[in-house]
């Protein structure tokens, strides 16, 4: 027979702990598993509200996660240095996505330069190594290239928009399971 | 450079790197797979997911990390034999 | 050194397996001694200082989840040993049916059942699901395989027994299937005892339910090699274990859809059983049912209703 779900409860949360405003966290180093629980149900709570987004929204759920992207791609960018040189911008973008979402400069074998100026634009192909938008389809079994991928899309227009002051557009070329092709156009 | 190797034992020729790659990196030479282009190959590992065989082996790719998959998951993948 | 091959919720293929090293078997003993193995000696509780503990078998009832932690307790290394053990196996499938039901058929409807139908009580309880046993405790090492081959154990027990490390393929069945991809066309859904499979060209491709490539290898594509589609009796290869993403169910299908240009939908329609077709030996792992897509839930929630 075990205890009543109650009585085991009033039991676990029964603390002396003396709590002091100033004194919270309790500990600056969570251990792993807690970090993962963490990670992972947010992983699935995100996943769940971009599905019912799409349900609800349509195609309307692409743009609602671009404009959020947009928002954290200008708030993030706005203490960073301004450059109006694309090489120098790329930098400046690759300390703001550090980490989240590392990307490098790609071409095709038969193109000399990374770089490319055509018709008034400037456009380069990036390959996307990390990235949290990934992981989050894979952990909860959605496809990449959907609406959370957007957030992405807006996320890197929005910071490259802040440092060169040009209007820009990411398009995503090819999804895989280790590294995404994106190209950044810039007006 | 990406240096890309195809166990050939293992490949079935399905043909399904040749079709899947955004690259066309592989051709299917007499049933078995062939990385024809591996310099326009930029490590998407697409062609790793859609082989039935796990045929194929790239050198020089930056690995992502892969943190939606649980520590018992990957614990437990470390330890079959 | 000291062994043991302790059985829960099993056939006793597992324990059989390891005999089915034959000749090696003496080399075995040489090295080790079997201290504890309730199917193959009259031994009645495993001792203390076990080196290696095999245990076969899913955990099922309260009798199984006591002796596993006991085993876990007295040995230093445990090694999860075929199917049951490392996915739950053929033991997890008894989760698509309830306990009333279970209990009722076996006790009260099969043909050899005393006269007076009674339902035993007195013995250890159902756990309200079945276990794997990496589930309920911590596990060295899994094996799978329903039951794990000769070829493989060759190459693993003397190994483990002499603490060196092996390198064996962990690819799928397709990495050792000696079939090549045929012509596809007309694809549709062929059950196994519809026409005859030509042996030379992919199983898959011919419309049989073949389960090669998502299932773990380590079996030479045995059944493959002798006409018969693959099972998945080995549990499922590594990228569907890996993946939060992918499960049985939903690489099958993307698998024959890539393969002939139809869309998923119209290929998933045509599946049938999928409980005992896609997942009857996985049924009673938590990590392949924590995945989103896993249709495992669903499934056992039908059969219980």
């Amino acid at each position: 027979m075990s205890e009543s779900f109650i009585n085991e409860a009033k039991q676990k949360f029964t603390t002396d702990l003396v709590f002091r405003a100033e004194d919270v966290p309790m500990r600056c180093d969570p251990p792993a598993e807690e970090l993962e629980q963490t990670l992972h149900g947010l992983m699935q709570l995100n996943g769940y509200i971009i599905k019912s987004l799409e349900e609800i929204a349509g195609r309307g759920a692409n743009a609602v996660t671009y404009r959020a992207g947009k928002k954290f791609g200008h708030e993030v960018a706005k203490y960073f240095e301004k450059k109006s040189d694309v090489e120098d911008a790329l930098r400046e973008l690759s300390y703001i996505l550090h980490g989240q979402y590392t990307f490098e400069p790609w071409k095709p074998s038969d193109r000399d330069e990374y770089i490319v100026e055509e018709n008034g634009s400037t456009f380069i192909y990036l390959v996307f190594h990390d990235c949290i938008v990934r992981q989050s389809c894979r952990r909860i079994g959605q496809e990449q290239g959907g609406p959370l991928c957007q957030t992405l899309c807006g996320y890197v227009v929005g910071a490259v928009e802040e440092i060169t002051g040009r209007r820009g557009k990411l398009e995503i070329i090819h999804t895989g399971p280790n590294a995404c092709l994106k190209k950044l156009i810039l007006k | 450079m990406i240096e890309i190797r195809v166990d050939e034992e293992a490949c079935n020729g399905c043909g399904l790197c040749v079709k899947d790659c955004p690259m066309g990196v592989f051709e299917l030479k007499s049933s078995v797979s062939s990385p024809v282009h591996p310099e326009n190959c930029m490590g998407c590992l697409s062609c790793h997911e859609i082989c039935p065989a796990q045929a194929l082996e790239h050198r020089g790719v930056v690995p992502c990390r892969r943190m939606y998959v649980s520590m018992k998951v990957c614990r437990m993948l470390n330890r079959v034999i | 050194m000291k062994i043991a091959i302790e059985e829960l919720a099993g056939c006793s293929g597992c324990t059989i397996a390891v005999l089915d090293l034959h000749e090696m078997i003496l080399d075995v003993i040489e090295q080790a001694e079997i201290v504890y193995s309730p199917v193959i000696m009259d031994v009645k509780e495993p001792p203390e200082g076990i080196d290696i503990a095999f245990v076969t078998g899913a955990v099922r009832n309260a009798e199984n989840e006591e002796r596993l932690k006991t085993i876990r307790a007295r040995a230093n290394t445990l090694v999860a040993l075929g199917t049951c053990a490392v996915y739950g196996g053929i033991s997890g499938l008894s989760m698509l049916s309830s306990r009333e039901d279970l209990f009722n058929y076996v006790y009260r409807e099969v043909d050899t059942v005393p006269p007076d139908g009674t339902i035993p009580t007195d013995v250890p309880p159902f756990l309200y699901r079945a276990f794997a046993v990496g589930d309920k405790v911590k596990v060295d090492y899994f094996i799978p395989g329903c039951p794990p081959k000769e070829n493989r154990l060759r190459q693993i027990l003397p190994a483990m027994m002499a603490g060196d490390r092996v390198s064996l393929s962990r690819k799928s069945v397709c990495s050792e299937c000696d079939r090549i991809m045929g012509p596809i066309e007309n694809w549709t859904l062929k059950r196994r005892f519809e026409g005859e499979p030509d042996r030379e060209y992919c199983l898959l491709g011919q419309g049989y339910l073949c389960l090669g490539p998502v299932t773990f290898c380590g079996c030479e594509a045995a059944c493959p090699a002798k006409n018969v589609p693959c099972h998945g009796c080995n549990g499922p290869s590594l990228d569907i274990l890996r993946e939060p993403c992918r499960d049985i169910f939903n690489m099958t299908v993307r698998r024959i859809s890539d393969l002939t240009d139809r869309p998923e939908k119209e290929v998933a329609a045509e599946l049938y059983d999928v409980a005992h077709t896609m997942y009857p030996f996985t049924m009673g792992s938590q990590v392949m049912e924590d995945k989103e897509i896993s249709k495992i839930r669903e499934l056992i929630k039908e059969g219980n209703r």
